[in-house]
């Protein structure tokens, strides 16, 4: 399946300095993008140097206010001309607007029934700029949401913020989203990587991709004593669940059914992994961005001595210890079901 | 699950939890109120007292067959529940019914990885 990345970034963060910079690395080769224009100038789409063949420009809007057909559709015209023998790519990255909320656009890339198997969610990354990202993170709900939807921030501009500043901005943006792993670059300078991973990285890859993520909150919030969270503007916090009871199978789809229920689309992000009872060996890969979820994924086997439950959940208005509580009340009830 | 003399050996859910669980609740749905718990035979029950509003009242119980969630308010009909999933349906239709709620959507499954 082609991986589908997003880059998001608040207006005037490096968004496109940085698909500019990448685009003339022989790593991002491969790769299309997909970026929508703000407005009746589309500024964006003249600052990047690359072929017109490998680029399409939305030309409707704001990606987040469009129906989601947009996108699919764009998405879908590019795999229809790979086929054809038009154009030929690895991976497509798709470059949103400064004031897009990234939700809906995953949630379209993840549930468009014309695009299942045909592609996957790669990474998110969000640019902040380091001179004045913390400002806007202070004044932009926008520029906080993009921040804590990525799987990887990247700190723009830091060659010309003052000193310290990309540092402090980095403190904040873990405690906003302590999933994501932190790039700090200048000029743009960043690891193709990060747009390009490897199409076809195999599955041990991508596990460990995600179980770095999971160890990565954990350790932030080792860094709050006492806590298993933290709070942001808006009310966003990162919580934590661990638990090495294993839970019945039945348990997880009314587990992640309730968190909907009762969150609706303050559930920004999940990541986790479940120790399941009537699989011990093999624990379940738990990923969901607002209410859609990935099938729980089985692992063959677990990656270490650690056989608990992890789950870190990102979200606005979730008390620290309520979806663990929550965890423990249907994971018995589940097992009075099946006894 | 039930011990040899067939009593109930559910998770007991205590007054504590019963009243972080209504909190976090009203905190999931910016409601104003205040929670409060106290055991009963056989469960817990709680309360939410809002300003100007009826009270609504919550009760967990762990019988021989299962769980049961009552969840009620004056003026309302009593609702039952055998899981917590359900009783948060009940609490959000009387608590918040305009709240923007989510339904858990499988994406298409992948290749066997995240």
């Amino acid at each position: 399946m082609t991986p589908v990345s997003v880059l998001t970034g608040f207006l005037g963060s490096g968004k496109t300095t940085l698909l500019a910079a990448m685009l003339r690395r022989p790593e991002f080769a491969g790769t299309a993008v997909l970026m929508n224009e703000f407005g009746e100038i589309g500024l964006d789409h003249h600052l990047i140097e690359t072929s017109e063949e490998d680029l399409i420009a939305l030309t409707t809007g704001c990606l987040c206010c469009q129906a989601r057909g947009d996108l699919t559709l764009a998405v879908g015209g590019l795999l229809a001309r790979r086929a054809a023998g038009e154009i030929a790519f690895e991976r497509i990255v798709v470059e949103t607007t400064g004031m897009a909320d990234p939700g809906p656009i995953l949630q379209g890339l993840m549930l468009d029934k014309e695009l299942a198997g045909r592609v996957r969610l790669g990474r998110v990354v969000a640019t902040v700029d380091a001179a004045i990202g913390a400002e806007t993170l202070d004044d932009r709900a926008e520029a906080r949401r993009q921040a804590t939807f990525a799987d990887r921030l990247v700190v723009t501009k830091a060659d010309i913020a003052p000193p310290g500043a990309a540092a402090a901005l980095s403190t904040r943006l873990r405690q906003l989203n302590p999933l994501a792993g932190i790039d700090v670059v200048s000029f743009g300078a960043a690891d193709p990587s990060l747009l390009a991973p490897d199409a076809s990285p195999g599955a041990a890859a991508r596990w460990k991709e995600l179980l770095d993520d999971i160890g990565r909150a954990e350790a932030n919030a080792r860094q709050e004593p006492g806590h298993h969270h933290q709070h942001g503007p808006d009310g966003v916090a990162a919580v934590l669940v661990r638990r090495d009871a294993p839970v019945p199978a039945a348990a997880l789809p009314l587990f992640l059914e309730a968190l909907a229920e009762t969150f609706g689309p303050n559930l920004l992000r999940l990541k986790g992994l479940a120790a399941i009872a009537e699989a011990p060996d093999r624990p379940a890969v738990l990923h969901g961005v607002r209410h859609v979820v990935h099938p729980p994924v089985w692992l063959d086997r677990w990656p270490d001595d650690d056989r608990s439950t992890r789950l870190v959940l990102i979200g606005e208005n979730i008390q620290p210890d309520w979806p663990g509580l929550l965890l423990d009340l249907i994971a018995e009830e589940a097992r009075l079901a099946a006894d | 699950m039930r011990d040899v003399a067939g009593r109930s050996t559910l998770y007991p859910m205590t007054e504590s939890e019963m009243r972080r669980f209504l909190e976090g609740l009203l905190t999931a749905w910016s409601v104003e109120g205040e929670a409060s718990a106290a055991a009963i035979p056989d469960g817990v029950s709680g309360r939410i007292s809002r300003p100007g509003l009826h009270e609504i009242a919550v009760t967990r119980r762990c019988l021989p067959f299962g769980v049961a969630w009552e969840v009620g308010a004056a003026g309302a009909r009593t609702r039952a529940h055998p899981s917590s999933g359900g009783a948060i349906r009940s609490l959000g239709a009387l608590l918040a019914p305009e709240r923007a709620r989510g339904r858990v959507v499988f994406a298409a499954a992948e290749d066997g990885a995240p």
